[in-house]
């Protein structure tokens, strides 16, 4: 008897217990529910009042709307009621990813705007610098024209040509004399002005004397012109003194007027490496 | 058979927000290489001037 009565009493207790358990799991729920609920309103509501994206994709949003008020709509089934606040959520995440597309290609115009304006800035930047080089280029070209006009060398196409034709020696003499310069003083502004060309001074003689005699006779006159432009400023290392003898007459030598003709410096003005006279 | 569907709901609206977020990456995405290249030839156009654009 008392063994039935314990056992009912045990099957009261597991029943109370189970009841209790019932309505305590109901109990820690129902607050769960409702702070979804209020997570998704507010994050419906932030997207809505969002100054970029509450007025970008309308029709996503009022899905959105939609679903959350269905899932704020009372529901006994607690799987439902979370499954309506999941997709609810799910919703308004799409719909706030649309706004912000959206967005973004509404922004696109004016980005692309200053994409292009900066391009147009570019280039006419780069015409100006094209213009500026162009111009630059001319200047030189001109400028060294007029220096070639007042040397009056001849052009070749490796180097300038000319010849010291007021640098005139007496017979068997070398020294340039005061007032001998000529166009040396041309050659000396024209090597200063281009600093990375190089000169190979030539000496000539007549044919009076022994060739040995002229050889060596063409070699002072040459390093006579080569002694006046250290003396202006050039630097020595550019510039080759060559004694030529009796060679390469530039007229007969059976008259005063020829051999004093032949008795002449020629300057050869050497490229820079690479480069043409223009 | 509920589940089932419940199921297939969800799936597709985490498809459809998979869908919206990888073209909003891509919409951001043009719209920061759009902003890098000016930029860039802002920039380019400083330095050539000496600091002023």
């Amino acid at each position: 008897m008392n063994t039935t009565i314990q056992n009912i009493n045990v099957g009261t207790a597991l029943i109370a217990i189970a009841i209790a358990s019932v309505l305590f799991s109901a109990c820690a729920a129902a607050p769960a529910q409702l702070a979804g609920l209020a997570e998704i309103r507010s994050e419906l509501m932030e997207l809505q009042t969002d100054p970029n994206l509450g007025s970008r994709a309308p029709l996503a949003i009022e899905e959105a709307e939609v679903a959350v008020h269905v899932a704020e709509q009372p529901q006994a089934d607690a799987r439902l009621a979370q499954h309506r606040i999941y997709m609810a959520d799910r919703k308004i995440e799409t719909a706030r990813a649309r706004a912000e597309t959206r967005f973004a290609e509404d922004r696109r115009g004016a980005l692309s705007e200053q994409l292009e304006r900066a391009r147009l800035g570019a280039r006419a930047r780069e015409a100006d610098t094209v213009q500026v080089v162009t111009m630059s280029s001319e200047r030189q070209a001109m400028e060294l024209q007029r220096l070639i006009d007042e040397l009056q060398a001849q052009r070749t196409d490796r180097a300038l040509v000319m010849s010291l034709h007021n640098v005139v020696f007496a017979s068997g003499e070398a020294d340039l004399k005061a007032g001998d310069a000529g166009n040396l003083d041309e050659l000396v502004a024209f090597l200063i002005e281009y600093p990375n060309r190089t000169v190979t001074i030539e000496g000539y003689t007549d044919s009076i004397g022994s060739p040995n005699y002229n050889q060596r006779l063409s070699q002072r006159r040459a390093d006579s012109v080569k002694t006046y432009l250290v003396g202006q400023g050039i630097g020595s290392m550019r510039l080759v003194a060559s004694g030529k003898g009796e060679a390469a007459p530039v007229a007969g030598n059976e008259s005063a007027d020829g051999r004093q003709q032949n008795r002449r410096v020629e300057v050869i003005i050497h490229n820079p490496a690479g480069a043409a006279l223009r | 058979m509920v589940l089932a569907e419940r199921f297939a709901e969800g799936s597709r609206a985490e498809a459809e927000l998979a869908t919206a977020k990888t073209e909003a990456a891509q919409a951001n995405a043009i719209n920061d290489e759009i902003r890098r290249s000016t930029k860039t030839l802002v920039e380019g156009m400083e330095l050539r001037s000496g600091g002023k654009p």
